[in-house]
């Protein structure tokens, strides 16, 4: 079993040592009902005997469960999580993202926290090999550095590709890169030499923060959103280098949401976990390489 | 002189016997004052700093039963095996100075131990708060009373044995 999901029940653990956990992406717990896996980009059930087909043969996930994995998975102290809870995930130690489906609750307007969680959906990381690289040499071409966003559909890669980014430009030059770590998802594991990490901050904050207080060259985020847009926008006309990756499957979306904000977009293929579909200029025309 | 070597002899071991006796209450009073220190603490932890369980509970230092079953806690939720709460009850010889009930209530108590958001868990330790401030007031008392009366009646029994013997 994988060290990262050590914070699964153990029924749960022995079933998934029934496949192959290199080909699972996502699994899904929801109370009294089968338990799904995301095994190479298909949801299937899993049963005593490894996927199966048919629904009474699937392993059925008690509410204890879903209750012990979040205890788990937050060090024994829902407590000390509650500020990721309240926006309706956790990550783990290990970098492991689990979002969360339950009764909201509200105080003064605000989502004060989530209980009676009754859905899990744990997100499994994966190395991603070779897009990082190839990213890297599109945005050093010509010697500078360009702005990059990533766009695919959730669970393509993206962030996974983003962490192996940060990790070259620390490597292979001096910048200074600052992840804007909104999810405590992408400053896992080794950050680089010259790497700063802002966590849990909206990007607002964490752009407005970070540019003003840590002098950042390269400025990595995950996940953009259209409130978001004005934050990069400003950081772009700063000087500073964006490298972000958006939930978007299609190209005309992006084209619409971003324009010309970013000097390269890279689409991810929607069928497969890590690979590069298309690539384009600022201006959305199609680079071939 | 060796009649009152043996009268003291004879003291000293109703004492020790007395002493024997009353040391449930002394370690039942011990193991309350330190666990209503804990909830006071776990109260403060909640409510500001916040720290994991893990570093919580070896944050301070207790003593004696106490500091052993929250050894024991803290083994259950870092091992391999799942479900940690699931796996700690207390066991043994070590903690029979407690009562059944007194059992329950402290298995409850760590059982609930980190479960809940602050809100819930300042909202139950805090309801704990007055339960375990009774508990330690009673065994208090008791280890004062039992201590008290097992002590006289300790001296009497060693004077009557002495009386006889002489």
């Amino acid at each position: 079993m994988k060290q990262m999901l050590k914070f699964l029940p153990q029924t749960i653990q022995d079933l998934l040592r029934q496949i192959n956990l290199e080909k699972v992406y996502e699994i899904r717990m929801r109370t009294k009902k089968p338990l799904f896996v995301n095994y190479e980009g298909e949801y299937r059930m899993l049963g005593k005997n490894g996927l199966v087909w048919q629904e009474s043969s699937a392993y059925v996930v008690q509410g204890d469960e879903i209750e012990d994995t979040i205890y788990r998975a937050g060090d024994y102290s829902v407590y000390s999580i509650e500020d990721q809870i309240r926006q309706g995930f956790l990550t783990t130690e290990e970098g492991v993202r689990i979002g969360l489906a339950g009764r909201f609750i509200f105080e003064k307007g605000a989502a004060l926290t989530v209980r009676d969680v009754t859905s899990l959906c744990i997100r499994v990381p994966h190395d991603v090999k070779g897009v990082g690289e190839r990213i890297f040499r599109l945005m050093t071409e010509g010697g500078g550095f360009l702005s990059v966003l990533l766009m695919s559909l959730p669970g393509r890669g993206k962030t996974t590709a983003l962490r192996e980014i940060a990790r070259l430009i620390c490597e292979r030059t001096s910048k200074n890169v600052l992840i804007c770590d909104e999810r405590g998802e992408l400053s896992f594991g080794e950050t680089g030499r010259s790497c700063d990490v802002l966590t849990y901050a909206d990007k607002k904050t964490a752009f407005e923060v970070g540019i003003r207080t840590l002098r950042p060259d390269v400025i990595v985020t995950d996940e953009l959103a259209e409130e978001d847009i004005i934050a990069v926008r400003r950081a772009i006309f700063a000087g500073v280098c964006v490298i972000a990756s958006a939930h978007i499957g299609e190209e005309e979306s992006g084209r619409e949401r971003y324009g010309d904000l970013f000097d390269r977009y890279v689409l991810l293929d929607r069928n497969k976990v890590g690979e590069i579909q298309k690539i384009f200029d600022g201006a959305w025309t199609e680079i071939k390489c | 002189m060796l009649k009152l070597l043996l009268g003291l002899a004879i003291i000293a071991f109703f004492t020790f016997l007395v002493y024997f006796f009353t040391k449930k209450y002394r370690r039942r009073k011990n193991f309350f004052c330190q666990f209503s220190q804990f909830n006071e603490r776990f109260l403060a932890e909640v409510s500001y700093t916040k720290r994991p369980l893990p570093k919580f509970l070896t944050a301070y230092a207790y003593k004696g039963e106490f500091e052993s079953l929250l050894r024991t806690f803290y083994q259950s939720l870092t091992e391999e095996s799942a479900g940690g709460r699931r796996t700690f009850f207390l066991e043994g010889n070590e903690f029979s100075f407690l009562t059944k009930e007194q059992i329950n209530f402290v298995r409850d108590y760590f059982q609930a131990l980190g479960r809940g958001d602050s809100n819930a868990q300042k909202g139950y330790f805090g309801s704990v708060k007055s339960q375990l401030a009774a508990l330690k007031e009673k065994s208090e008392i008791d280890a004062k009373k039992y201590g008290d009366l097992y002590l006289k009646l300790g001296l009497l029994a060693g004077l009557a044995a002495l009386i006889l013997i002489v």
